[in-house]
């Protein structure tokens, strides 16, 4: 599967970010990011698998600076720089869907990745809140996990865990979800923590690559993803240069939103968390919530009359300052004229302060908005205009006669 | 027939793995009642009891099991219980294991009865006339139920003119029903043996209210026989009468939302949830009620129109059809927004929806404001401004004056 299933217009934002830079992409109810972090993975893992087609495409598209840009996916000296493996963390979504998505969007197959320990997925849903005791305590654990990659005997998204009927269930007495007091939370990472780290190896189909986040804390995150990370950093055989490791987390927000207040994690201590993951990867994208009346407490005077609660001053404060962070911000949105039948949302590239500083990959990247449809088959296209141009874009499917929006090929891509 | 042959065989797939742990391996498993292959990318379906709900599900024809839909509904009414009462008595007919949160046995016993399987009960003249459409309509659509009112709407149009050879509609009904019709003035008698699974609320203030709902559901899933599918139904959730105060406090309520979305993910051909939650105490421009929704597969709004009389004055042309009782928003459909999709085209979502509680059903459809006669041009025009439109409610129209003639035909 070739990687130029990518846009071609959609292809510099979507490979490896350089180094150190943080990509924010933010969504709304209905225009998920979904579609976007698979094509990061895909840019950032297919570069490498795939020849040098997208390379070479690149290196045209940047003219003779090769030698400008040290970092990033550069045109010279990747395979000299060593691989990329991909850390995806993912709060709101199961293995299974980054697993078959990425399949078929970008014909990246994340199971041998990870064999290959260039992918490793951190499950931030299965077992965060939910009362462990069915999946860890009982003894069925080595088949537990039921997120984590099956034999590919089974087709995609059938379930890998049929629950066997008869099994005892264990008293989950204490185990209450939201009952997890503070001062227990160490011990639980290191009871966890080792079994995970076990714990795949006796799953033949996936030996390694799959962790699981089983307390909402930011200690626990950072114990998980430490190893993790280190993992898929460690010196390929026969390199000379460790792997570069992109961190793509997945709704951190929710953290924010669905813990105890007395848990103590608050916007800031997020952050600085998330400094700290940063610190140890090559470059990090963050996937959050975006919706008006998550963020609508930073934004508007307004909400005086109404006064914002706790979550969603929280989550304001978070995007707003995970934005001025980055260095690409990609928003989607829906349509603001409603719905039409070939446009799914719009996307929204801005880029942040690294421009100004030179050398950057931030020079070659410019702002822009777009339309872009995801099909029901993962294929993706685009269309150019965007802003006052959607009303166009709807009306241009009875009247091509218009010039502005391309008549017939502004699809561009794929499918 | 090629089509339903292959319908079959990926009808089959879903449920082997499942059976082949089990029982028996390798031998062709009965299909499990109540399920069937979306048309779309085959996963299997369970049906709402609402056919024209399961018909603009992102075209996959019925509720995606694994996947949760919120029915949200501002106002005091409670046409989103009608839903879940549906629901839940589908799931017992057709022996799927409900599970009701909050909500006393009261609740189970005015479960609307059964009237038959859907579309098999029309009486009189409509009969014969959704015959005559149904010999229209191809097979396979019509084996859909109101699998997409687009596609059935544009079947329409189109094979109105063509009168080809009329299909074989028999076919269809060696098919177990898959949606059922009930009566909300009848009582549901439930076949022997199947009880609903009642799960009350914690009240104590110092734990999680939905605590026993996640123990109670992932036991009785690990407990039960592979093949069993299990509803979720939580009426009203929030709603001050059945839960608690703290019942609202965020890491109570998302903490469950995500659990039960851990869940869903964990069964993905086991489990399903349908959840209502009325907006006037949890209106939608709330953080919180924004997080309920980004944690649920798949999102309607329910808008009851305030007066009926301005919309029943507004057209003497509709006066033979039942006037709407609300607007129906889709904010998010399971699997197909996931995907990161968007845009109208399937299942309507770009339609201007409406709904129709009457005693025996549930109708939702695109809305659109009656044409007037003599003076269509004007008032469409007006109306909406789009030509494309424009275009579908000619065919509307077209439709409709088909059909008259049909009428008067017989």
């Amino acid at each position: 599967m070739p990687p130029s299933r990518i846009p071609p217009s959609l292809q510099p934002y979507t490979s490896l970010p350089a180094e150190s830079s943080l990509y924010l992409l933010t969504s709304v109810l209905g225009a998920s990011t979904n579609w976007l972090v698979v094509r990061l993975l895909c840019g950032a893992l297919a570069e490498n698998n795939a020849g040098s087609s997208r390379r070479s495409a690149r290196g045209a598209e940047d003219g003779d600076i090769g030698g400008l840009s040290s970092h990033g996916s550069g045109t010279t000296g990747q395979d000299e720089e060593g691989e990329v493996a991909v850390v995806l963390v993912s709060w709101m979504r199961d293995w299974e869907f980054w697993k078959s998505e990425s399949r078929r969007a970008g014909g990246l197959d994340l199971a041998r990745l990870a064999q290959q320990n260039r992918f490793a997925f951190v499950d931030g849903l299965s077992s965060l809140f939910l009362p462990p005791a069915a999946d860890q305590i009982s003894p069925k654990t080595p088949t537990s996990t039921p997120a984590a990659p099956t034999p590919s005997a089974q087709p995609l998204r059938q379930s890998p865990l049929p629950i066997r009927p008869g099994r005892s269930i264990p008293p989950r007495s204490p185990a209450v979800p939201s009952r997890h007091p503070a001062p227990v939370a160490p011990s639980d990472q290191v009871q966890h923590v080792s079994p995970l780290a076990a714990h795949p190896a006796n799953l033949p189909a996936q030996p390694k690559g799959f962790y699981r986040l089983t307390s909402p804390y930011l200690e626990h995150l950072e114990q998980v993803l430490s190893p993790a990370i280190a993992q898929v950093a460690q010196l390929p055989a026969g390199k000379t240069a460790p792997r570069k490791v992109l961190l793509i987390l997945d709704a951190p927000d929710l953290l924010l939103a669905a813990v105890d207040p007395s848990s103590g994690i608050t916007a800031s201590s997020l952050a600085v968390s998330l400094l700290k993951l940063r610190q140890q990867v090559h470059a990090t994208v963050l996937a959050v919530a975006a919706d008006a009346p998550l963020i609508s407490a930073a934004t508007s005077a307004s909400s005086a009359i109404s006064s914002s609660t706790p979550l969603e001053t929280a989550h304001a404060s978070f995007v707003i300052s995970q934005a001025h962070l980055a260095d690409v911000v990609m928003s989607l949105r829906l349509l603001d004229t409603g719905f039409a039948a070939d446009v799914s949302g719009v996307l929204r590239i801005t880029i942040g302060n690294s421009e100004d500083e030179g050398l950057g990959e931030g020079r070659r990247l410019e702002e822009k908005e777009v339309l872009y449809f995801v099909g029901g088959d993962g294929g993706l296209g685009f269309l150019r205009g965007g802003g006052w141009r959607e009303w166009l874009a709807r009306e241009s499917k009875l009247d091509p006669a218009d010039g502005i929006i391309m008549p017939v090929s502004r699809t561009e891509g794929t499918q | 027939m090629a089509f339903r042959k292959r319908n079959i065989g990926v009808s089959r797939s879903p449920t082997s793995p499942d059976a082949e742990d089990q029982v028996q391996p390798h031998t062709a498993p009965a299909p499990i009642p109540g399920v069937r292959p979306s048309p779309i990318d085959g996963r299997p379906t369970t049906s709402t009891g609402t056919p024209s709900l399961d018909g603009i599900l992102a075209g996959h024809a019925g509720l995606v099991l694994g996947s949760s839909l919120l029915i949200e509904e501002s106002g005091t009414t409670e046409y989103a219980g009608a839903l879940l009462r549906y629901c839940a008595a589908e799931g017992i007919v057709q022996g799927h294991k409900v599970h009701v949160v909050g909500v006393g046995e009261q609740w189970g016993r005015e479960l609307p009865g059964l009237v038959g399987a859907a579309g098999e009960e029309r009486d009189g003249k409509e009969k014969r006339e959704r015959d005559r459409e149904k010999m229209k309509i191809a097979w396979r659509y019509e084996r859909l139920g109101d699998f997409g009112a687009v596609a059935e709407r544009r079947a329409q149009s189109v094979q109105a003119d063509r009168s080809g050879p009329p299909t074989d509609t028999a076919t269809a009904t060696e098919i177990p029903a898959f949606c059922h019709t009930f009566d909300l003035a009848k009582r549901l008698t439930f076949p022997t043996g199947t009880t609903i699974n009642f799960i009350p609320l914690l009240t104590d203030p110092r734990s999680s209210p939905f605590t026993p709902i996640l123990q109670n559901l992932s036991s009785q899933l690990s407990s039960s026989s592979p093949i069993t599918i299990h509803r979720l139904v939580i009426p009203t959730l929030l709603s001050p009468a059945l839960y608690p105060p703290h019942a609202s406090q965020p890491h109570h309520l998302l903490q469950f939302l995500h659990s039960l979305r851990a869940l869903l993910r964990q069964h993905p051909n086991r489990l399903t949830a349908l959840i209502t939650l009325p907006l006037e105490l949890y209106p939608r421009t709330s953080g919180l009620v924004r997080w309920v929704e980004l944690l649920s597969d798949g999102v309607l709004e329910l808008t009851p129109f305030p007066h009926i009389m301005d919309i029943a004055s507004s057209g003497a042309a509709t006066a033979n059809e039942e006037q709407p009782q609300g607007m129906l928003k889709v904010h998010r459909l399971p699997v197909f927004h996931e995907k990161g999709g968007g845009g109208g085209g399937l299942g309507g979502l770009g339609d201007d929806l409406a709904f129709t509680v009457s005693r025996r059903k549930f109708v939702i459809k695109p809305f659109s404001l009656p044409p007037v006669e003599g003076d269509t041009g004007a008032q469409q025009g007006h109306a909406e401004g789009e030509a494309w439109r424009r275009r579908i409610l000619s065919f509307e129209i077209v439709g409709r004056v088909m059909r008259r003639l049909v009428v008067v035909a017989q």
